[in-house]
């Protein structure tokens, strides 16, 4: 056995016969350590979710007004809508040649909270949520057939509400769970087509034809200025039609530049919210200040946790002074008492750190579940953060501060007195 | 040349009211190499101080302490603790083994800082002392006796040149007291170790090869009144 392995005996010995102090005092370290690192994790990965991660779409076209509200309406599935724009607007869209793809969304109904988006089949056949991962059918599903009353829901939904092939359902009058109680539309609908799980906001969406949204009992059609009732048998003029928004995959960035100037610096119709990307990051910095707070809470708690390695510490040095004593005693210099409290406060901030990822997997799986319930949006919670690097250092760090009272304390140990008195 | 030569060795104290009192004041002393000494004293002879000046764990007014031609006081701090730990032993009444710890990581204390730890040599002290069943045994796990040849194995641990033993029997029955002394003598003995102890029991005391009255040796003994030093 060497010196290490005796100095090392000597502070396992300690830890351990301190066991319930050194146990509650490396929980309130690995608190401190996970939630420093999850407030990192979460934010970085928020961003790259929001601000960075699959959409499919490069810029969504809406109704005059916030850029924001559509994308979040429209991407994430959040918010209300800020308006109609004409069906005419999204014919002119399939036409443009810098447009690659367009896909008409009409919103305004929900099923269970769940919001129903009324749009073409290509949202199956030619939209890819990420390159070369279209949405795709569990066994036994297919897309809808837009001349049906039939229906597809994301695999979200599908767990939640029980529906799957062959399921009917009628839809309700608004947006999102605060309609649960609204009015509850005549028509049925099958359900043709469960998709897999994507990961993405589209878990939580329930798509149909678009012209069931056009035909849905009380729904009033203003694409042409007045309103229009669409009658059954009847084929609805396209001037009448309306859309929330119109989904696109551009033809290269230039095109965005030209469609952003067309329609939000010289048009008067309508929005476009391109790069999408770009809108959710302006979000995000706005709401930048919520990670200052969480961040200057995480560095609190730590802060909490370097005064807990102290105390726990500091209250054990009066029983050990007799230790201390018998040590000098036995030729042990001061400088070894001094390293041994040092390296007690390392230990208990380096289990700390060690129990802190666990602390951090779990506050992550926690804050994972609840984004991807609210959003559909899938936080990669295992992407490397220079926070799992950082914080343990410092939690080190502030061990070895923690430790430095008591380590005095320990160090100026009185050998003779101390002996006598216990003698 | 002696092993242990002191001369003019002086150590006062400052009490609460401000007096100033002596407690070690010896003209003379020596003990030769592997010499067994016994000192009898009694209760507030200083002889636990006196004792502790020799180990270097406190450190005298004036005066010098030769240990093998080597001067002591004036030494630093962490040169005192060197030659604590690899020259002297140390038996204290209360035995002061780590309660943490069991017989043979006691024993491995006792060499920790000085010729390091060897599991080879605690265990076969421990053996050799009759101990060898209990080397996993913690200290309230064992009885006076055992523990008693505990704190002997961890003094003799490092191979020191001195064991300095403080009423070595002092909380041992009779017949605990007589083995623990006769291990304590053979086993310094066989390590080529002399042997310091102070005791006011005379039956132990007249066991060593030599006895001292401490009064005859510290001049502040002969004064004191009452109160261990």
């Amino acid at each position: 056995m060497g010196y290490l392995r005796g100095l090392a005996m000597l502070v396992a010995r300690s830890l351990r016969t301190h066991l319930l102090s050194t146990s509650v005092t490396v929980l309130s370290t690995a608190l401190a350590t996970g939630l420093v690192m999850a407030v990192f994790a979460v934010s970085l990965q928020s961003r790259n979710a929001f601000a960075g991660g699959p959409l499919g779409f490069d810029a969504v076209l809406g109704a005059r007004g916030s850029q924001m509200q559509l994308v979040l309406n429209t991407v994430f599935h959040l918010e209300t809508s800020p308006g109609n724009i004409s069906w005419r607007i999204y014919e002119d869209l399939l036409e443009d040649s810098r447009v690659e793809l367009a896909i008409p969304y009409a919103l305004g109904d929900n099923y269970r909270g769940f919001r129903i988006v009324g749009t073409s089949p290509e949202i199956f056949t030619d939209f890819e949520y990420e390159k070369g991962r279209p949405l795709t059918f569990m066994p036994g599903g297919r897309p809808f057939d837009p001349r049906r009353r039939e229906a597809v829901v994301g695999a979200r939904v599908a767990r939640e509400t029980g529906l799957k092939v062959g399921s009917t359902f009628q839809p309700s009058h608004g947006i999102g769970r605060s309609q649960l109680a609204g009015h509850v539309h005549e028509e049925e609908y099958v359900v043709c087509g469960v998709l897999e799980n994507s990961n993405t906001p589209n878990d939580r969406v329930i798509w149909i034809p678009v012209e069931g949204i056009f035909r849905m009992s009380g729904h009033k059609l203003r694409g042409s200025g007045e309103k229009y009732v669409p009658e059954d048998g009847v084929v609805i003029d396209s001037e009448h039609k309306e859309l929330s928004a119109v989904m696109l995959k551009l033809q290269g960035r230039g095109s965005g530049f030209r469609m952003s100037e067309q329609y939000n610096n010289s048009g008067k119709e309508a929005t476009l919210a391109w790069p999408i990307g770009a809108t959710m990051a302006e979000l995000l910095d706005k709401l930048g200040w919520v990670n200052r707070i969480l961040e200057f809470v995480a560095y609190l708690v730590m802060v909490v946790a370097m005064g807990s390695i102290l105390a726990s510490l500091y209250n054990t040095m009066n029983e050990r002074r007799r230790e201390f004593a018998i040590l000098r005693s036995l030729g042990a210099p001061r400088r070894t008492l001094f390293t041994v409290i040092l390296l007690e406060a390392g230990t208990i901030a380096a289990l700390g750190s060690l129990v802190g990822f666990a602390v951090f997997a779990m506050i992550m799986i926690g804050a994972g579940t609840i984004v991807r319930d609210q959003t559909g949006v899938a936080l990669d919670i295992w992407v490397w953060h220079d926070a799992f690097l950082w914080t343990p250092l410092g939690m080190l760090l502030a061990g070895g501060i923690a430790g430095i009272l008591p380590a005095v304390k320990a160090y100026v140990t009185d050998v003779a007195q101390t002996l006598s008195r216990d003698h | 040349m002696p092993l242990l030569q002191i001369t003019d060795l002086k150590k006062t104290y400052v009490d609460p009211d401000g007096q100033t009192s002596t407690v070690v004041d010896v003209p003379s002393f020596e003990l030769e190499h592997q010499e067994q000494l016994a000192l009898a004293g009694r209760s507030g002879s200083g002889k636990t101080t006196f004792l502790n000046l020799i180990a270097g764990i406190l450190t005298p007014d004036s005066g010098s302490i030769l240990f093998d031609g080597q001067e002591l006081v004036g030494l630093s701090d962490s040169r005192r603790d060197r030659f604590r730990a690899n020259e002297i032993g140390y038996v204290f009444q209360s035995f002061f083994l780590l309660d943490g710890y069991t017989a043979l990581e006691n024993v491995l204390l006792g060499m920790m800082f000085g010729p390091g730890p060897d599991t080879r040599t605690a265990r076969s002290l421990l053996e050799t002392l009759g101990l060898g069943d209990r080397l996993g045994h913690r200290p309230h796990q064992l009885s006076i006796g055992q523990r008693q040849r505990v704190a002997l194995a961890r003094a003799l641990a490092g191979k020191p040149r001195l064991i300095l033993a403080d009423e070595p029997t002092g909380s041992l029955d009779l017949r605990n007291a007589d083995e623990a002394l006769t291990l304590m003598r053979g086993a310094c003995r066989e390590q080529g170790a002399a042997l310091l102890l102070v005791s006011h029991d005379d039956a132990v005391l007249d066991g060593l090869d030599r006895r001292l009255e401490l009064a005859e040796v510290n001049r502040a003994a002969r004064q004191a009144v009452g109160g261990e030093s």
